[in-house]
């Protein structure tokens, strides 16, 4: 089931196009990873997908309806932008009762649930916090809306891993219970390995890779391996599944595509004389993923 | 309930007066304790509160939030718009209630004499409190038009007030373009503007019943207007002045047509009916070019300036074609026998387009001469003599209206029309006749005691039409007896018709037409006014 389908969305700025033809899926209950370079369009593209802009062209549809001036869906959503804002000189309180007479389905009990879990005071005014606790306070709010789906435009980037932690579980918690959605944006890959299951990376104003991170883990595999024979050694090293390979002293590092289980029963076959499958982190996986798309390995800085 | 619901949005509105309730309390106070300076400080803090209510327009930060809320943006306009007007016209009312209870209550008990004669009445009240409401939304309604269209509260400030004078100023250059190329435009009286420029009516004038309709009406569709800008305008807006290229474009368009009459007309040192147009149009177009180009520069900001010599070729393409408009087929223009239905002419002014006013010409002969007359006028361009208002009605259903001046050669003409059309108004049934008026100017000082009677009865009626028809046909100077459809004069004689229509005989003569028409008995009843 899909929560958000974008086809070819279009969006310029000033005749610079940010955004052009953009294809993205998102299932609900996901946690979807959106990657990419600082200004690669990653904002834009959330601001398109909550209704803060209009495309210029392409669908954006949420739950199959598009977006923008739809007030049944914008209820649906909670929106996070990279900037924490509130109104000026408003406590948590008063933020709260202006969401709680906005959204139909806030949630009192869980506003003082997660209140307690972060311990935030509601009485202090939200400009004076630090940039975690508004961070955390934005959350609490967000989440009292009780939102199908979450679109948060760089919700941890430049957190301390404490805070980041506890913020995650909290959303965990929700997508668990309630199959909410959530949509993050980060230009480090590594800050959303651990918490998304499916990554897009954004590039040249599209998104040039959308893979469900069970499904990429299957697909890639990273092994080191040595031969006595050298003869074995070549007839390896010259299968189509090898995507990449580095030579250390006798011992071959190799990238090849295949899930765990093949690969074993390939090499192993070919009776090497050391043989080890090795950890291969999300940021490696992408390089080579995108090589395989053409991209140059450089290309990848994320 | 549900209607008004989906309509509103308190949550927007609660929020609106909880950040900027604070405008009112102050305006409220302000207004108590100046109430001579009321006008002008409702002219600062309408602008004022558009800029606090709408100023998030400019902040990307607050835009965000707020266009990512549920709600559509016409109505995330509509319940700021009502805000601001919560705001303005809550301590307007509040102090009519004070007012009233000051007056009614407090004031009679302190003093002692009749405080009527010195203090407001409750209508008074009432007419403050509805000149200082109106005025305040309407000049709010103007600026949160200027804060819709451009990308800065300074700019928006600004703009409130310039806005406020485009329609007069726009209206005054192009009659001025009129009269500088056109030869027989019939100038009209100039109307009174000052109802189309808000703040000066706001602080000098009182409003009539009409302003306060035509201020509703206005209000309405002016904010009609920014509402639907509100949705034109997208929340990325860049940080021009106009942030829709079509009203930045508009804006372009206005400005050099401004700079160009104003600045030309200040360039003018001879006299006004001297100038050469080929020197005018000179002047036009450097001035146009260079103001054009210059504005170019500021909004574009350097990108693309030389590509829009096109936008300004339109411009001239335009302004030359309304020019030559005006210069040959409008001035020139004579329409051919056989296309002429009816002409009718005027020698006082064209102002009332009443029937009334203008005389049919029937006869023949009269109206070729006419045309002649008019085709000569084209030639001659006279400037002095006598105003002639020749209204054409044509066969295609077409009105055209040209005003010569006529010279004394055309002292012939002038009478045998006068003569024309006195003797047509007055080719008259006495049965049409419902009474018949007579102002005479008292001889003594001072001058300006009237005696006024009517006559009325039929038989008297009768008596005088006869006369009067005597008059007119007879042009001696022993009884010679002018004609009019309008006037003040207090010596005269007027037949009123029985459709209302009035016509005022007047002329050298009219002591003793009034002595020949004067019935018996009315000598003993004599009103003095």
């Amino acid at each position: 089931m899909k929560m958000i389908e974008v086809r070819g969305l279009k969006k310029s700025f000033e005749k610079l196009y940010v955004l052009d033809g953009l294809d993205m899926n998102v299932n609900k209950g996901s946690i979807y990873g959106l990657v990419g370079p600082n200004g690669a369009g990653k904002t834009t593209l959330i601001k398109n997908m909550v209704g803060i802009y209009k495309p210029d062209a392409g669908q954006i549809k949420i739950n199959g309806e598009d977006v923008y001036e739809n007030v049944d869906i914008k209820q649906r959503i909670a929106y996070m932008p990279d900037e924490n804002t509130s109104f000026k000189n408003y406590s948590i309180k008063d933020m709260a009762k202006f969401y709680k007479g906005i959204y139909i389905n806030w949630s009192s009990e869980k506003y003082e649930k997660v209140k307690a879990v972060l311990g935030l005071d509601e009485k202090i005014k939200i400009d004076k916090l630090s940039k975690g606790m508004k961070k955390q306070a934005m959350f609490l709010l967000l989440l009292s809306t009780m939102p199908e789906l979450m679109l948060l435009d760089e919700p941890v980037d430049g957190l301390d891993p404490m805070v980041r932690k506890k913020i995650w579980n909290i959303i965990i918690e929700d997508v668990v219970e309630r199959e909410m959605t959530v949509v993050i944006s980060s230009h480090n890959l590594r800050e959303l390995e651990d918490f998304c299951d499916t990554i897009g990376i954004m590039k040249g104003k599209k998104i040039v890779i959308e893979k469900e991170l069970d499904e990429l883990r299957s697909v890639i595999t990273k092994i080191q391996v040595a031969f006595d024979n050298e003869a074995s050694r070549e007839e390896l090293l010259a299968k189509d599944y090898i995507l990449a390979k580095e030579t250390k002293g006798n011992m071959d590092i190799l990238i090849v595509r295949g899930s765990q289980d093949e690969i074993r029963n390939e090499i192993e076959a070919t009776k090497p004389k050391l043989f080890d499958i090795m950890p291969l982190t999300l940021e490696e996986i992408f390089i080579y993923e995108m090589e395989e798309a053409g991209y140059e390995k450089n290309e990848l800085i994320v | 309930m549900k209607k008004m619901n989906s309509l509103f949005n308190w949550t927007i509105i609660r929020n609106n007066l909880k950040m900027y309730g604070w405008i009112g309390i102050l305006a409220y106070g302000a207004m108590f304790f100046m109430v001579p300076l009321i006008h002008i400080f409702a002219i600062i803090i309408s602008v004022l509160t558009a800029q606090a209510i709408f100023g998030y327009m400019y902040d990307r930060k607050y835009i965000d939030i707020i266009h990512s809320l549920p709600i559509k943006r016409e109505k995330v306009f509509l319940n700021n718009f009502i805000s601001g007007a919560i705001i303005l016209v809550v301590p307007i009312l509040l102090l009519g209630v004070t007012l009233v209870i000051k007056e009614n209550i407090i004031m009679p008990m302190y003093s002692s004499i009749d405080y009527n004669i010195y203090f407001l009445t409750n209508d008074d009240i009432l007419y403050w409190v509805m000149h200082t409401a109106i005025s305040s939304i309407i000049i709010y309604t103007i600026s949160v038009f200027a804060a819709v269209i451009t990308s800065n509260k300074i700019n928006q400030f600004l703009l409130s007030y310039i806005i406020m004078f485009v329609p007069v100023g726009l209206y005054i250059c192009i009659v001025h373009i009129i009269n500088t190329f056109s030869f027989g435009y019939p100038e009209i009286m100039t109307p009174d503007t000052s109802v189309a420029i808000p703040i000066v009516k706001a602080v000098v004038s009182r409003y009539t019943d009409f302003e306060f309709c035509l201020y509703i009406l206005a209000i309405i569709a002016i904010y009609t207007l920014a509402g639907w800008l509100y949705k034109q305008r997208k929340s990325e807006s860049s940080n021009k002045i106009f942030v829709l290229p079509w009203i930045e474009s508009i804006n372009k368009y206005v400005v050099t047509f401004f700079v160009m009459v104003i600045l030309e007309g200040l360039l003018q040192f001879d006299n006004i009916n001297q100038i050469s147009k080929s020197e005018v149009i000179i002047k036009y177009l450097v001035i146009s070019a260079l103001t054009y180009f210059v504005v170019e520069v500021f909004t574009k900001k350097g990108v693309g300036i030389l590509k829009s010599y096109k936008g300004y070729l339109v411009y001239v393409g335009v302004l030359g074609g309304i020019i030559f408009t005006l210069n040959f087929a409008y001035s020139k223009e004579v329409p051919k026998t056989d296309d002429i239905k009816e002409i009718r002419i005027s020698f006082y002014n064209n102002f009332d387009t009443d029937d009334n006013y203008l005389k049919n010409i029937e006869n023949k002969d009269l109206k070729d001469k006419i045309l002649n007359m008019h085709k000569a006028a084209i030639v001659a361009k006279e400037d002095e003599g006598r105003n002639i208002y020749i209204n054409y009605s044509l066969n295609n259903g077409r009105k055209m209206v040209r005003m010569y001046n006529l010279g004394i050669k055309y002292d012939q003409l002038y009478s045998e029309i006068d003569e024309y059309m006195m003797k047509k108004a007055l080719n008259i049934e006495d049965k049409d006749v419902n009474e018949i008026q007579v102002n005479i100017l008292g001889l003594s000082f001072p001058q300006d005691v009237t005696h006024s009677y009517s006559i009325t009865k039929r038989s008297d009626i009768q008596n005088a039409v006869k006369r009067i028809r005597d008059y007119i046909n007879d042009h001696s100077f022993e009884k010679k007896i002018f004609y009019s459809v309008e006037g003040e004069r207090r010596d005269n004689v007027v037949v009123v018709m029985n459709d209302g229509q009035k016509i005022y005989l007047f002329g050298p003569k009219m002591k003793k037409l009034q002595h020949d028409i004067e019935p018996y008995e009315t000598i003993e009843d004599v009103e003095i006014e």
